[in-house]
């Protein structure tokens, strides 16, 4: 399977990588088991920075698409299928729009939403 | 004519003279030719970073820079028939391994130099690129894909029974050293190679990922037949020294560099047939792969 990014496209680039990747388990051109390519094939292949490709792959992972191996590299995961059609940002955008909309129907202004996410984004990365 | 190997030995030499400097130049000469005629600047863009013309005169300037060393080799060859006292250079009074030796260096300059010029093509190539697309194959590339592991451990074997004997005849001397020092910085600079082709960036911008693939194939093959030739060539002017048979040397290493040259450009030449290279990428509307 090919993969293409476009440097120019406004998705961020480790988007793009996910995105197709999660494409190709749907579609079936990634099996199970299938091994990836190294970051830094990947990242040289594309001409992307090797941080790029890392997140894309750590983001994959998360998401149970693919498992590393340690030393022996990165594998399509068994349960990838199921878990390619697991949109976590749908799901994080579409909690959020109703979670603001009950703001907005208390009253609560866009600033002070702003201001009081933001704190606790800071918060909780603490 | 002090021994028939003396015969061979300059029919060696005149094959290599041919070889080196005529026949395969006169191919690789042949192949860009055909790919200017057959894929043309004005259909394939992205192939090109010079003019035609410029190519042209490329193509000229190697092919006579080749034929004036066949020419040297020519001058060479007749001085060591009839003019050369082979006395006052090998103590043995037999032609001197130095002369193909420091002939077959200088043959190897103009392969040297095309290397450079195709190394800065390349590089022009991905300067020229405007493509904001990028393409590659979600595969991952190991050396035993391309190589087998039969081939390559067989090399590797050779190459430390070499260096122990090379360090065991020689006593560990300095001539042992410097043996073992070049047969391994010979053999890293593969491995550094090998492993730019597999795992670097590539070159060309515009190549189809089965081109890639089919050119690190040929490339990893042929590092492992050199290094495997380069292990037996020092085995074997090491039982030359051990049985008094230093008279071949000269013999032996004009062959040596005709099968390195054989094994290397002559086996890209042969097997990277130009029907199986995919130039619609080098069209205008090609995506870069």
């Amino acid at each position: 399977m090919n993969i293409t990014v476009d440097i120019e496209d406004p998705k961020p680039l480790f988007t793009q990588l996910i995105d197709q990747i999660k494409r190709g388990v749907s579609d079936g051109q990634l099996k199970p088991g299938d091994a990836l390519p190294s970051i830094r094939q990947l990242a040289n292949d594309l001409e992307l920075n090797n941080k790029t490709v890392a997140k894309a792959y750590r983001l994959l992972e998360r998401d149970s698409v693919v498992q590393s191996r340690g030393y022996r590299g990165t594998f399509i995961h068994p349960d990838a299928r199921a878990n390619s059609s697991v949109d976590l940002t749908g799901w994080v955008e579409s909690t959020l729009t109703e979670t603001i909309a009950s703001f907005r129907d208390a009253g609560v202004t866009d600033a002070e939403i702003r201001v009081v996410f933001s704190n606790v984004m800071k918060d909780s990365a603490k | 004519m002090k021994h028939p190997i003396e015969l061979l030995f300059y029919l060696a030499f005149a094959s290599q003279i041919y070889l080196l400097s005529w026949a395969i130049p006169q191919r690789i000469v042949a192949r860009k030719r055909k790919v200017l005629e057959q894929y043309p600047p004005s259909v394939y863009p992205k192939l090109y970073v010079k003019s035609a013309a410029q190519h042209g005169k490329d193509n000229r300037n190697y092919l006579l820079l080749n034929r004036a060393i066949a020419w040297i080799g020519v001058v060479i060859f007749l001085c060591l028939i009839f003019v050369v006292d082979h006395g006052s250079f090998a103590e043995d009074g037999y032609v001197s391994e130095a002369w193909p030796a420091a002939y077959g260096m200088l043959q190897f300059v103009p392969f040297l130099l095309l290397e450079i010029s195709g190394f800065r093509e390349f590089r022009a190539m991905r300067d020229a690129d405007q493509s904001t697309r990028r393409q590659a194959e979600l595969k991952p590339r190991r050396l035993f894909d391309f190589v087998s592991p039969l081939q390559f451990f067989a090399a590797a074997v050779l190459y430390v029974v070499t260096i122990i004997a090379v360090l065991a005849v020689n006593h560990g001397d300095n001539d042992g050293i410097i043996l073992a020092v070049s047969l391994t910085l010979a053999n890293l600079l593969f491995v550094a190679i090998g492993w730019w082709n597999l795992r670097g960036r590539n070159l060309n911008p515009h190549q189809a990922n089965k081109d890639r693939s089919h050119q690190i194939r040929l490339t990893l093959t042929s590092f492992v037949f050199i290094s495997v030739v380069m292990s037996v060539f020092y085995l074997i002017t090491l039982a030359d020294g051990i049985y008094d048979l230093d008279f071949m040397d000269a013999f032996l290493l004009s062959v040596y560099f005709q099968v390195v040259a054989l094994g290397s450009t002559g086996y890209m030449l042969h097997c990277m047939k130009l029907e199986d290279i995919d130039f619609d990428v080098y069209k205008d509307d090609a995506v870069a792969s």
